[in-house]
């Protein structure tokens, strides 16, 4: 056999690819002497992560011209802002979705629609060149990536909105960073100014070591929105706000898992799923005392059961979701006190909120309506087997496994195919196409697990990492009904979306105009690129067509966090 | 009971229901001396440009008429209606005149080809979901894992890739281990094996005869061979098998797409048919009353 010779390299490390190629000693030097990061003790900070490696590696100074956006309410962001010089409006009021960059998903008349059946294009990805380049009140600046838009007339929009100004010195953007939330405003710059933007992972550094910052940022969330969350969760309703705010003051936050989990997501795929399961970051441990109750902010997680010498994935819980209440409740109850029965563990990135038990205990459960209290947990004496045991509730292990595995339960509209009823005729990709002007946004092609076909289209995330780092705000949540879609007109076919898509959902497509001629970039002579995936039939009456069109009922569009919905459909 | 089941059951129970209605109604017909067969021809002319108006559906996605699901559920209730209303209609006889004979046996074809496609459609898509692409040996990790929905437009390029990996193998083994016993057993039974699809009706029947054979030809030869060779016969008889999987998806999927080419194109030659027989009936029966 022919020997294979190795190459050595050095072992990739973290800021081996900076946020900046272009921030230099003197700018951190400069930086050092901006408040409030001259306030912060850089001694408390381990060599490691020091604080100027942190401001070197993980911050870029972004210099504004008047009137940028440089954030948009509804957007998903991975860094937060500091003002350096300048100022900068918070828009309070909601501005035009146009304005923004996107489209406001109109439905079709009824002659909308009929009027398809004759005019839809022959030609695949054909566009009306004209009306590129229209956009109201917006104009853009910069190339690929670093595009930067900008309002035209900054002022009379100020003068319309009501707004907030924040000066030198202040953070913004932070709670979205570092929750992964959507960012709850959008902010103008208002005359030139200069600001450090901070990737998460900075943010999530100088709010670990420097406690002024972590103070600071967790104030804002329990001001702005830990009591929302709090009292959207079923076990607190009944609270007083008074007992809301004693136990806001003790609730912890923590994040688990890589902010950029599609990147390392590919890499996991090709493991065995038992090795998977083990790269995942555990949150709370079979096992362990229920030390607090825990509240899941943002992402997803997976409960497993320790069965034989593996992990069994037994539920999935994403956003809303608390775990820890039932052991907490049983030992306050009775008087056998239980560990935690199953162990959960962060999928991608996850943000919790933790209340301790001796929290829940002095204000919750002494008030809590009997219906509200969850049964008592009997303990096993036995070693769980890992073959599947009769009449337990619930999903098959394996399709389980698969979805969580896979990261289906992202998806809060996943095309699944029963490929025991499809009969492969392909009308919900004709139906597709013959909705979006006859291109198809789907491939019936997809991961399978047994007669399940998780299809290639998208779906619609709970988590929707493609959002992130989009130039013009392309491609955004509708305000209608919270569906991805991307405004084609905006969309300047960088491909920052469709190479963050974990699951391959977006396609970069060339277009053309009528006459077929591919339309392209009069500077470069390259042909214009964009984005395109399933809007699920927005503008469409009558909701997603390729649902519609099976005649065997074959597919269906699931939220993958509606768990009985998606167990009925399986038990059908 | 699973939805599926109560649907099934509503179904029954609307078929009846229908069938009842009609009987119900052409027996009037009949007890008032009118003329039966006027009626029972016009219900089942109405029945069948019903039954026709669902390929309009299908091709007109984007408005809002109901879901493909439930049209085809009714349509699968009308059919079996027009059987019994055809068979009213024709007073349980075939017809003798030439152009009666033509029409019949249109509605026939049509009829039982909707029974056919029917049948398959129940059967062979879980017969796919059982033989797919997964049980191909030859792809990546990612593949053996999850598996892989064969698109059957896709099957050409599969069976060329499957070919070019066959004819590398043999090539490889030809010049590493100068033995013509495997390129020979190519050439003379696994060249044309790869070139088309084979054992079609086969597969569609759900034989492993064919592969049966071909494995016992591998026996045969294997035991003639050095390690180094048979290691190489190994590999190659996982690409047979993968072939084997790929034509008997392709053609059970080709048979769930070709069945429409009948069914369809002959639904529109009897509409015409039957419409032109109405009119010769009101021709020659002195009118309708």
């Amino acid at each position: 056999m022919r020997a294979v010779a190795s190459i050595s390299i050095h072992r990739p490390q973290r800021w081996d690819e900076p946020f900046s190629d272009a921030m230099s000693d003197a700018d951190v030097d400069w930086l050092l002497t901006k408040p409030p990061l001259s306030r912060i003790d850089p001694s408390k900070f381990p060599s490691a992560t020091s604080l100027r490696e942190i401001l070197r590696n993980d911050t870029r100074i972004v210099r504004s011209q008047p009137g940028d956006i440089i954030v948009r309410e509804g957007d998903y962001g991975h860094s937060a802002f500091l003002i350096l010089q300048g100022r900068v409006r918070v828009i309070l009021g909601q501005l035009d979705e146009e304005i923004l960059g996107r489209q406001q998903t109109r439905k079709k008349t009824f002659l909308q629609v009929l009027r398809q059946a004759w005019a839809n294009p022959r030609l695949p990805e054909v566009r009306d060149a004209a009306r590129y380049g229209k956009a109201s009140g917006t104009d853009q600046r910069g190339q690929g990536s670093e595009v930067r838009v900008f309002l035209q007339d900054a002022p009379a929009i100020f003068a319309r909105q009501e707004t907030v100004l924040l000066e030198e010195g202040t953070f913004f953007g932070e709670i979205a960073a570092l929750g992964r939330t959507p960012r709850t405003a959008t902010v103008i710059a208002d005359g030139e100014c200069a600001l450090l933007e901070i990737r998460w992972q900075g943010l999530r550094d100088i709010r670990r070591w420097a406690d002024e910052v972590k103070a600071y940022i967790d104030q804002l969330y329990r001001e702005r929105s830990l009591k929302v969350h709090l009292k959207a969760t079923p076990v607190f309703t009944h609270l007083s706000e008074e007992d809301l705010g004693a136990i806001a003051e003790h609730t912890s936050f923590e994040s688990y898992g890589s902010f950029d989990w599609h990147g390392t997501y590919t890499q996991l795929e090709k493991l065995d799923p038992s090795e998977r399961v083990l790269h995942e970051p555990i949150i709370a441990n079979e096992g362990d005392y229920p030390g607090g109750l825990i509240m899941i902010r943002a992402g997803f997680t997976r409960l497993t059961e320790r069965v034989d010498r593996g992990d069994q994935t037994v539920s999935y819980l994403g956003r809303g979701a608390a775990f820890g209440f039932s052991e907490i409740a049983h030992n306050w109850r009775f008087e056998g006190q239980v560990p935690l029965q199953q162990t959960l563990r962060a999928i991608g990135y996850v943000d919790v909120l933790r209340v301790p038990t001796f929290i829940i205990e002095k204000y919750v459960l002494p008030t809590i309506p009997e219906n509200l209290l969850p049964p008592p947990i009997k303990v096993r004496t036995t070693a769980r087997s890992a073959w599947k045991e009769a009449g337990r509730p619930g999903l098959d292990a394996g399709l389980l496994e698969f979805f969580v595995d896979n990261r289906v339960v992202n998806g809060t509209a996943t095309m699944l195919i029963d490929l025991d009823r499809c009969t492969r005729c392909d009308d919900c990709v004709r139906a597709c196409a013959a909705a979006h002007g006859n291109n198809p946004r789907f491939i019936r092609h997809g991961k399978r697990h047994g007669r399940y076909l998780v299809a290639n289209a998208c779906m619609h995330c709970v988590d929707p990492v493609c959002m992130i780092g989009c130039p013009t705000g392309a491609i955004h949540r509708d305000s209608y009904k919270g569906q991805v879609v991307i405004n084609d007109s905006t969309c300047i076919g960088c491909s920052t979306c469709a190479n963050s898509c974990p699951y391959d959902n977006i396609r970069m497509v060339q277009i053309r105009d009528r006459s077929g001629a591919v339309i392209q970039d009069q500077n470069t002579c390259l042909p214009i690129l964009k984005a395109t995936k399933c809007d699920l039939c927005g503008d469409q009456l009558g909701g997603p067509a390729c649902q519609r069109a099976c005649p065997h009922d074959a597919l269906i569009r699931m939220d993958m966090a509606d768990h009985q919905a998606l167990l009925r459909w399986v038990d059908r | 009971m699973s939805s599926l089941s109560v649907r099934r059951w509503v179904h029954v129970f609307s078929f009846v229901s229908l069938s009842s209605i009609f009987l119900y109604l052409y027996g009037r017909y009949a007890y008032s001396l009118d003329r039966s067969q006027f009626f029972s021809g016009w219900v089942l002319l109405t029945a069948i440009v019903f039954l026709a108006a669902y390929n309009v559906r299908k091709k007109l996605p984007f408005i809002p008429l109901g879901s493909s699901a439930t049209w085809l559920q009714t349509h699968l209730n009308v059919g079996w209606l027009t059987f019994l209303i055809f068979a009213i209609h024709l007073d349980l006889r075939f017809p003798t005149g030439a152009f009666e004979s033509v029409l019949a046996a249109l509605y026939l074809t049509v009829a039982v080809s909707g029974v056919f496609g029917l049948c398959i459609s129940r059967i062979f898509p879980r017969r796919l979901s059982q033989r797919g692409r997964d049980s191909l040996s030859g792809g990546e990790e990612d593949r053996r894992r999850h598996g892989e929905e064969v698109i059957f437009e896709r099957i050409p390029v599969y069976r060329r890739q499957l070919r070019e990996w066959a004819e590398v193998l043999v090539l490889e083994s030809a010049k590493e281990s100068a033995s013509p016993t495997i390129a020979a057993f190519y050439r003379d039974r696994l060249h044309c094996f790869f070139a088309f699809p084979r054992n079609f009706v086969m597969h569609v029947i759900g034989s492993g005869r064919p592969l049966h054979l071909l494995m016992a030809e591998f026996t045969v030869v294997r035991r003639y061979l050095s390690d180094a060779d048979r290691a190489t016969l190994d590999k190659l008889e996982q690409v047979v098998r993968a072939k084997n999987d790929l034509d008997y998806s392709y053609s059970l999927q080709f048979v769930l797409k070709s069945w429409l080419f009948v069914h369809v194109p002959l639904t529109y030659g009897l509409l015409v048919f039957a419409v032109f027989h109405g009119v010769l009936v009101y021709a020659f029966a002195g009118g309708s009353r």
